[in-house]
């Protein structure tokens, strides 16, 4: 027992040491720059090349130039950062109060707000050395946190600023070549990201599918990622996170896709299964998709339900829309309640892709659990191609649960009349209502309801509930929806 | 794949009670699960009830709403169990719960928003899963 426990202490430990490490460097930095101005000038100008804020130079070029002329008077005489903080506070706060309170919004009301906040932010970027790092020092002492309509706007104009540096620095690495300021900004925010669930969300997402994470941050999003199996909050971050590093590292040129790949493969087997998530979703696009096969073999060969699920809406979400049906097809026999997630992100991205597999496995007539799930996937997107491809499926598939997934698609999708007009051709067709079962009808009659037509799901409601084979089951869920939907409620048959 | 495995016994179990031995399988009830997928990233995080259970992620205040959630009602599992047979008996839905992001930033140069929250747009059945029941093998004549 003993044994079992300090593993999960260790890694506690280590995501406690991780926050402490960041905190305690952004506490250096931000006194330095903060107490003593000549120098917090010295540390601005290192970090901040320019020594101001770009934004701030093009709105307020007056005050730019007041700035070059007395670098170290900044601080001095202004508002400090928390002031300035809590005025942009009230700025929100009143500019949520006219939204949200008033029947009708007052447009010069809002104007007025929106002008004086645009004022303060210039203040605060004119006045305020770093304050990204300050805003960040905030989430992770927990000041921007709590759940008051004020601490949330608090936490989010927090969230803005050090998002707004990160792309400030990035774009003076990208001119410089010098990743130095970057890279201390972005190891700080990683140290922030266990602190708590908000904290991982709000700070993981400002690195998430962006430049700034580099070859200095392999060890700590590794961290992270081993952290995630003691932090379950950090479970959806983390390996989005790595993910993100090796794109980057790819991209820049300072990993070679063979040497990822090489990575990826050792992590396949790794004990923690966000690194093995990790792993397999960069096999599954990294050189050109050279590694695919090595990804859904290793999941389908061991039968993983939970990976193949993830995996599949990996594929979904990130492949060639072709490429992605290639693999949702191989993951169909394996993957678990996940798979109609991954149909319906891909439905999202392509029907046009999704209507040309499904046409072809009609044409062979293979596969109908697959075409099945393409038939749900491209139908709740509600695109008229794939209402289309619903009716055409309702109308020729030769397989019921096919049919029924149509039928499910139309009676949601479609409008009330062609919902109705479905369901009626569904309980006429007596051979599909033995094969599917009542109860596929009850779903899609549920579905007609919520389309607000009364007078069908009556007339619907009313032929089903004739119906000798319906079970008690059915039949109760039948009369209820039944009693919900008409107006008088339901007296029975 | 023990479920499957189960799953199938049971079905077996279901069609050939008179001359299949007992497959020694029984139900469990299971609570309603909700797998949120996709994220908008808008400012209230998601919340929203299905019979009764309340859903949600973030504690109200995360940045995490989802394009959709898909629910599966609470049902009975197939486990094992001695001396019985579980079969199916009925069917459930599959429910897709839609979110979208309502907005209202500060200011166009101030990428803050002040005002946003998650709503629930659709509730839709889009497919379904098998329920199970059991019975005692002594009634099914099974050993």
């Amino acid at each position: 027992m003993e044994d079992a426990r300090e593993p999960r202490a260790g890694r506690r430990l280590a995501a406690g040491m991780i926050l402490m490490l960041a905190a305690g460097a952004l506490l250096f930095w931000v006194s330095r720059t903060g107490d003593s101005p000549p120098d917090a000038t010295e540390a601005a100008r290192r970090s901040d090349p320019d020594g101001s804020d770009e934004m701030a130079a093009r709105e307020a070029s007056a005050s730019a130039t007041v700035r070059e002329e007395h670098p170290a008077s900044r601080q001095e005489s202004g508002p400090d950062f928390a002031t300035l903080l809590e005025r942009l506070v009230d700025h929100a706060m009143d500019l949520r109060a006219l939204i949200e309170e008033q029947d009708e919004v007052d447009d010069d009301a809002v104007r007025t707000v929106q002008d004086g906040a645009a004022a303060t932010w210039r203040t605060l970027h004119r006045e305020i050395t770093n304050p990204g790092e300050r805003a960040l020092l905030q989430i992770c002492d927990g000041e921007a946190h709590g759940g008051t309509p004020r601490a949330v706007l608090r936490r989010r104009i927090c969230v803005s600023l050090v998002g707004e540096a990160l792309a400030r620095r990035q774009r003076r690495s990208d001119t410089s070549g010098d990743r130095g300021p970057l890279d201390a900004l972005v190891g700080a925010v990683l140290g922030g990201i266990p602190r708590d669930e908000v904290s991982a969300q709000d700070l993981g997402a400002l690195l998430t599918d962006k430049p700034y994470l580099g070859l200095a941050h392999q060890a700590a999003v590794l961290d992270l990622v081993t952290a995630a199996a003691e932090l379950a909050f950090l479970g959806r971050i983390a390996p989005r996170l790595l993910l993100t590093l090796w794109h980057n590292l790819e991209q820049r040129g300072e990993r070679t896709s063979s040497e990822l790949a090489a990575v990826a493969l050792l992590l396949l087997d790794d004990a923690d299964p966000n690194r093995r998530l990790a792993a397999l979703e960069q096999l599954l696009s990294i050189h050109g998709g050279r590694y695919r096969d090595v990804a859904l073999d290793h999941v389908i060969a061991r039968s993983q339900r939970d990976a193949a699920g993830q995996l599949a809406v990996a594929a979904a979400r990130e492949l060639p829309p072709m490429d992605a049906v290639a693999a949702l097809e191989r993951l169909t026999p394996v993957a678990g309640p996940s798979l109609m997630a991954a149909f319906m992100t891909l439905g999202e991205r392509d029907t046009t892709a999704i209507r040309a597999a499904y046409d072809a496995r009609l044409a062979a007539n293979t596969n109908a659990a697959f075409r099945a799930e393409l038939v749900t996937g491209a139908g709740f997107s509600g695109s008229p191609e794939a209402i289309g491809m619903a009716r055409d499926a309702f109308a020729y598939d030769p397989d019921a649960g096919v049919r029924a997934r149509a039928m499910l698609v139309l009676t949601a999708k479609a409008g009330p009349a062609l919902g109705e007009q479905t369901l009626t051709a569904a309980l006429d067709d007596t051979a599909f209502a033995a094969s599917a079962g009542a109860a596929q009808i009850a779903f899609g009659l549920e579905n007609l309801a919520r389309s607000g037509d009364a007078n069908a799901v009556e007339r619907i409601g009313r032929r089903l509930l004739a119906r000798s084979a319906l079970t008690a089951e059915d039949r109760a869920r039948v009369e209820a929806l039944l009693q919900r939907t008409l107006p008088g409620g339901f007296e029975g048959r | 794949m023990l479920q499957l495995l189960l799953m199938g016994a049971a079905m077996l179990g279901g069609g050939e009670k008179e001359n299949a031995g007992c497959p020694h399988t029984t139900v469990s009830n299971v609570e309603a699960t909700a797998k949120p997928f996709g994220n908008q990233e808008c400012g209230s995080g998601f919340r929203f009830r299905y019979e009764g259970v309340e859903f949600g992620g973030g504690g109200g205040h995360s940045s995490f709403c989802p394009l959709f959630v898909l629910v599966h009602p609470g049902h009975s599992a197939v486990v094992p169990g001695e001396g019985s047979a579980a079969h199916q008996s009925g069917t459930a839905p599959i429910v897709r719960i839609s979110f979208k992001c309502v907005e209202h930033w500060l200011l166009g140069i101030i990428p803050v928003v002040v005002s946003s929250s998650c709503k629930k747009t659709g509730e839709e059945n889009a497919g379904s899963f098998a329920t199970f029941a059991s019975v005692p093998c002594e009634e099914t004549g099974a050993h």
